[in-house]
């Protein structure tokens, strides 16, 4: 990646990042940096307000107040700058469903104004890659969860940008695709890329970031790395039971799961 | 999304067979979800939170829908009541012999248009009922196959229900009316119940292959000419459907004229629908008249049995589709992955053309301009003499006035892809560029009309071809502000997935002033010729003088709008 498209500063700056839904806030005063080279994994529980800072963050919804940064570009004032550094991976399936994958590239190439040979050379070996060649001809309608999926993610890799920003990527997918997706994920930071990673699959998270920023109702709970973070909560084990600590959702679960036991055991009477 | 009024578990509960009355209760709820699904595809999706909002008014939009069709129908039933009753009471001047083929020509006509009208409107929403597989719910219920089966014909069947409705019963009661026979009447509703059976079945052999061909095939050359075929007829059906409501007035002496004409091979296409419909309501009725066509009787049986057979398979193809055993996609051919870039104005149109060409309801938008513009052009054709520069300014000038707003109908071909163009590096004005573009290309028929005219007709100065081609930047220019009015009233400046039906009155205001915006370099027109004509007092002159004001209008047309789409558009 050319030191040009990388821009000047981190991949990511958010400053005191707010968000309202009428009278719900989403997000609240979310404060965090995604540095180059590295993955931030954004975790919470649902509706903490995940995919509205990735939404934010990608410049698809307006901050009702604070700052985000995009490589030094603000996504508001400077949108261009920013999607050109993007590659988007969103929760929702958001592509034209009545165009095969090989139609949308073209039209996604062609509006990136990509060079032809690089791209093509690019999309061959990523549609190789996730075993995806099959799929190249058919509508996006008719395509299963997964492969809806694979054709997202290789809309956000096309281009090659500098910061992969990634609501729930692995969603749907096999366990070969995610072990691919894992090592072009891995090659993307050697090469100098930065990623934000929005997940609530805690396991996937702890193996894959660098670093880890906890939200519950709009508001950073806890964040660092793995280590950090266990120690910041005083809690051993996995990073579910650092999680649940962070959230103050563990003696809550505790209970929850007693009841559970007691109202589905077969000889409750 | 279903609704929660009455939840559908508490009706099955402890039932071992369901009533019609309940399977119809909950079939009305599967029938409100496909509506509700169809309508949520069209919309941005996961950037709205307010769902009950979207609830409420597809709704809303499912009942005025409902209502305006069905109105439609009842009107039209009330028309044909008429020329029945005007035929009967000798009011039209027919001949004796001549009334009965003119009343089972009648009956027969109401049958096509009452099929045309639940194939042709109905066949998106089948479309969905077959994609969306909102039907499936039966299966996870504790339902006999049976009832699954009934609920799965029912909820389809709801989803045209008004309409079906009042083509059952409207029609039989105005000819009832009309020709005060009972047993008549009950002819004619048998009739119309064999149309509806034949709709029903046909709607589904469509939809089946408007899906499995249409929606779930891409790329191939050949795939893509069957596609446009498909839906180049059914744009022409519809407009032909559309065109039939045009020349309502005109329907009583066509009907008696083509009826007379049919006398003589009346007896051969009565074996025909929906010919031997009409003739067998106008023999069971017993107008005067009528000749023993008996074989038309077997007609009937055999067209009545068709139907049947037709609803029994429905009803068992409806139970496939929602354990998705009915659907293939057949066996796809891996070719070399490649990709094609082209200029960024090109991708934005050919991506607009490929998605409207996958379905009929949105190919019908390029043929708009063309449908409201037909009418028009005829009127133009019959009445000018000489073309007078007057005329380019009645016919052609004043079309376009209302063509502009019509861009907006390519703005929501975007649906929920709208929110993934959000996420590419390309600026607002861009994109609504490419659907003014796309207008602007169809409205070249505008000027081409003008001058197929001129080959029959004489110009008397031929600055009505200038005037004529200058529509197209007129067009152009309306349709940007057009389109940068909509984005600002409904999006704050910002691109958002939507559905034209929960912006109507949105869309008027606007085409309010599209035509005002049209109407500027017409107006400067106006004042520079009359200037032109003060001072030179030559009218060769004054029209040179007045074109060189419509270009002025133009030009400040063209300013407006990039002044507009500086200010009122997000990244503008």
């Amino acid at each position: 990646m050319t030191e040009s498209i990388m821009g000047n500063g981190y991949p990511i700056v958010s400053t005191n990042l707010v968000r309202h839904f009428g009278d719900t806030v989403a997000v609240d005063q979310l404060s965090f940096r995604v540095q180059a080279g590295e993955i931030y994994g954004l975790l919470g529980p649902n509706g903490a307000g995940k995919t509205t800072t990735v939404k934010m963050v990608s410049g698809l919804l307006p901050p009702t107040e604070g700052h985000v940064e995009v490589f030094g570009f603000d996504p508001m004032i400077q949108p261009i700058e920013v999607k050109k550094r993007i590659g988007l991976v969103p929760e929702d399936h958001i592509l034209y469903e009545s165009l095969t994958p090989r139609e949308f590239f073209d039209f996604v190439a062609s509006v990136r104004q990509l060079d032809q040979e690089h791209i093509e050379k690019r999309i061959t070996s990523l549609v190789e890659a996730f075993e995806f060649a099959e799929y190249y001809d058919k509508p996006i309608a008719v395509l299963s969860h997964g492969n809806r999926q694979k054709a997202s993610i290789l809309s956000a890799l096309v281009h090659d940008p500098p910061l992969l920003v990634l609501d729930e990527p692995f969603s749907g997918l096999d366990a070969r695709t995610v072990r691919v997706l894992k090592d072009v994920l891995n090659i993307h930071l050697e090469n100098g890329g930065g990623i934000l990673f929005s997940s609530h699959i805690l396991e996937v998270a702890e193996s894959l970031c660098n670093r880890i920023g906890i939200i519950d109702k709009g508001k950073m709970v806890a964040e660092g790395t793995v280590d950090e973070l266990r120690e910041m909560v005083k809690a051993h084990g996995s990073l579910e039971e650092i999680f649940l600590r962070a959230v103050q959702q563990d003696d809550e679960v505790a209970q929850t799961v007693k009841a559970l036991r007691l109202a589905l055991a077969k000889n409750s009477d | 999304m279903l609704d929660g009024r009455q939840d559908v578990s508490e009706i099955i509960e402890s039932k071992q067979n369901l009533s019609w009355g309940d399977a119809w209760k909950i079939a009305g709820k599967i029938a409100f979800e496909i509506q509700f699904r169809s309508a949520m595809s069209m919309s941005q999706g996961g950037m709205d939170q307010l769902v009950e909002k979207q609830i409420e008014k597809a709704r809303a939009n499912t009942k005025r829908n409902k209502g305006f069709v069905s109105f439609f129908i009842a009107m039209l039933a009330g028309v044909f009541g008429l020329i029945i009753w005007s035929t009967l009471n000798g009011l039209l001047g027919t001949l004796v012999e001549n009334r009965w083929i003119t009343i089972a020509f009648t009956v027969s006509v109401f049958n096509l248009i009452g099929l045309g009208f639940l194939v042709f409107w109905g066949l998106m929403i089948s479309t969905s009922f077959i994609s969306t597989n909102a039907a499936s719910i039966g299966h996870y219920l504790p339902l006999s196959h049976s009832d699954t089966g009934k609920l799965a014909l029912l909820a389809y069947i709801r989803l045209f229900d008004a309409q079906m409705f009042t083509i059952i019963i409207g029609f039989p009661l105005a000819y009832g009316l009309a020709t005060m026979s009972i047993i008549g009447a009950l002819a004619c509703f048998v009739s119309f119940l064999i149309t509806v059976g034949l709709a029903i079945t046909l709607m589904l052999i469509l939809a089946l292959y408007f899906y499995t061909r249409i929606q779930t095939t891409g790329g191939s050359r050949l795939g893509s000419i069957i596609r446009i075929i498909f839906i180049f007829l059914w744009v022409v059906a519809f407009m032909g459907l559309s065109f039939s409501f045009q020349i309502l007035p005109y329907i009583i002496p066509l009907v008696e004229t083509f009826a007379v004409l049919l006398l003589p091979v009346w007896f051969i296409i009565t074996f025909s629908y929906p010919f031997s419909l009409g003739t067998f309501v106008v023999l069971i009725s017993g107008v005067h008249g009528t000749p023993a066509l008996w074989p038309d009787i077997i007609a009937v049986i055999i067209y009545g049995f068709l139907a049947f057979v037709g609803v029994r398979w429905s009803r068992r193809f409806l139970l496939q589709i929602g354990t998705g055993s009915i659907i293939q996609t057949g066996p796809s051919v891996v070719r070399p992955v490649k990709v094609k870039v082209s200029s960024t104005s090109i991708a934005l149109l050919r991506k607009d053309l490929r998605i409207a060409l996958r379905t009929p309801g949105q190919a019908i938008m390029f043929f708009l301009p063309i449908l409201v513009m037909v009418p028009i052009f005829l009127q133009f054709f019959w009445d000018a003499g000489y073309v007078y520069v007057s005329d380019v300014l009645i016919y052609v000038v004043i079309p376009t006035m209302m063509l502009g707003f019509t861009s907006i109908f390519f703005l929501s071909l975007e649906a929920r892809g709208m929110v993934y163009t959000l996420t590419l590096p390309i600026r607002t004005e861009r994109i609504l560029r490419s659907k003014a573009q796309l207008l602007t290309c169809i409205s070249v028929v505008i000027p081409l009309f003008v001058i197929a005219v001129s080959f029959f007709k004489p110009f008397t100065n031929p600055i009505s071809f200038a005037i004529a081609f200058s529509q197209i930047p007129v067009v152009y220019v309306s349709a940007m502000i057009s389109l940068v009015l909509f984005t600002r009233i409904i999006g704050g400046g910002r691109l958002i997935g939507f559905e034209i039906g929960q912006h109507i009155t949105q869309m008027i205001l606007v085409s309010f002033i599209s035509a005002f915006i049209s109407f500027i370099p017409i107006g400067f027109f106006g004042i520079f010729w009359i200037i032109g004509s003060i001072i030179t007092g030559i009218v060769e002159t004054a029209h040179i003088i007045g074109f060189a004001g419509l270009w002025l209008g133009i030009l400040l047309n063209y300013i407006i709008g990039k002044i507009l789409a500086r200010s009122l558009l997000i990244d503008g």
